[in-house]
């Protein structure tokens, strides 16, 4: 009984984590930085992946992460922004799972890992669909950009983990 | 389950400082190696990501991409707007292709644009001195528009979510 109860209470948490992900991407396409350097977000969404992956575990943190592309995709069409989002989810999951086993890095060094990590597969893809190398000129660009949000966005979501408490 | 620490570490910095000189090697790298003939250049309108025009940029002049009745969601068709002499500014000018002639409704300091009504046309491009702009577009929150004129080959203007680029690059042969 304590067993399905505890499975039950799991589902509503990552489902709620899922509809606060894509509340924070919606809402971030508002705060945008294009006068800073266009296609540069702050990656807002990624504090709820960060706080999955603590509470939870890598599974939980992917799931969240490729359904929250997959909710995104269904308001704004299965376009051009859907691949080239799946393709940053794709390298900076693979990358913080994989760095996530060594226990080397805190909280500050998995979030720029994963904001630079996804720039790079955006761009990467970005590449292979406009076919054209001269696209990854822009990679420098936002690789620095990520490192800044990536930290920017470890201290938004330390903030919220002191604050919210799960209780296995 | 903690899956990792909240105070930053010494690795933290580690990862810092790769991450720093990675951007910086990239930049080096593109720099040196990934750039266009700058002899030969010319500006690609792109739309989805296929290649639906090319402008000189040699001279200045301003071009409008209209969105005809599109036949599915993301299937998008423009339709570019010839630049007529800006002496022509307010006289009616031809359509090309169609032996209509129609007002102007579009001037800047280096081009004329004409045709149809201002609801009629979604994004407008500038040529001025080797740089392009987007001067006019429909994208919800004007990325494109905000970024304003680029000279540097290979830097895209990208306007999304519609799907509309352009980017000075080397001459393609058709």
């Amino acid at each position: 009984m304590r067993k399905t109860h505890n499975a039950i209470l799991k589902i509503a948490r990552l489902g709620m984590f899922l509809a606060f992900g894509v509340i924070l991407n919606f809402a971030e396409s508002y705060i945008a930085l294009p006068m800073i350097a266009p296609g540069v977000k702050l990656g807002l969404a990624n504090t709820v992946g960060l706080i999955v992956l603590y509470y939870f575990g890598e599974k939980e943190f992917v799931a969240v992460g490729f359904l929250r592309i997959i909710l995104t995709a269904l308001f704004t069409g299965f376009g051009y922004n859907f691949f080239i989002s799946l393709a940053g989810w794709f390298l900076s999951s693979l990358l913080v799972v994989l760095l996530v086993q060594f226990k080397n890095l805190s909280i500050f060094g998995l979030s720029m890992v994963s904001a630079v990590s996804h720039g790079l597969g955006q761009i990467i893809m970005v590449s292979i669909l406009y076919e054209s190398r001269y696209m990854l000129n822009y990679l420098p660009v936002l690789s620095f950009a990520g490192i800044v949000t990536g930290l920017a966005i470890a201290f938004v979501a330390r903030e919220a983990l002191k604050r919210i408490v799960i209780n296995e | 389950m903690k899956k990792f620490e909240l105070t930053k570490k010494s690795s933290d910095v580690y990862a810092f400082c790769a991450l720093l000189l990675a951007t910086s090697a990239i930049l080096v790298y593109t720099d040196v190696y990934n750039k266009p003939n700058n002899e030969n250049l010319e500006a690609g309108v792109y739309l989805q990501a296929n290649r639906i025009d090319a402008l000189d940029i040699a001279d200045g002049a301003v071009y409008a991409y209209k969105q005809e009745a599109s036949t599915g969601e993301f299937d998008f068709v423009y339709n570019k707007y010839q630049v007529v002499n800006i002496d022509d500014r307010t006289q009616d000018v031809l359509i090309p292709g169609t032996g209509d002639f129609a007002p102007a409704f579009y001037a800047s300091d280096t081009a004329l644009f004409y045709k149809g009504t201002l609801e009629s046309y979604e994004v407008v491009v500038e040529i001025a001195e080797g740089k392009v702009r987007i001067e006019k577009e429909d994208s919800p929150h004007h990325y494109c528009k905000i970024q304003g004129w680029v000279g540097e080959a290979g830097m895209p203007i990208i306007c999304a979510p519609n799907y509309f680029m352009v980017v000075i690059e080397e001459v393609v042969d058709a």
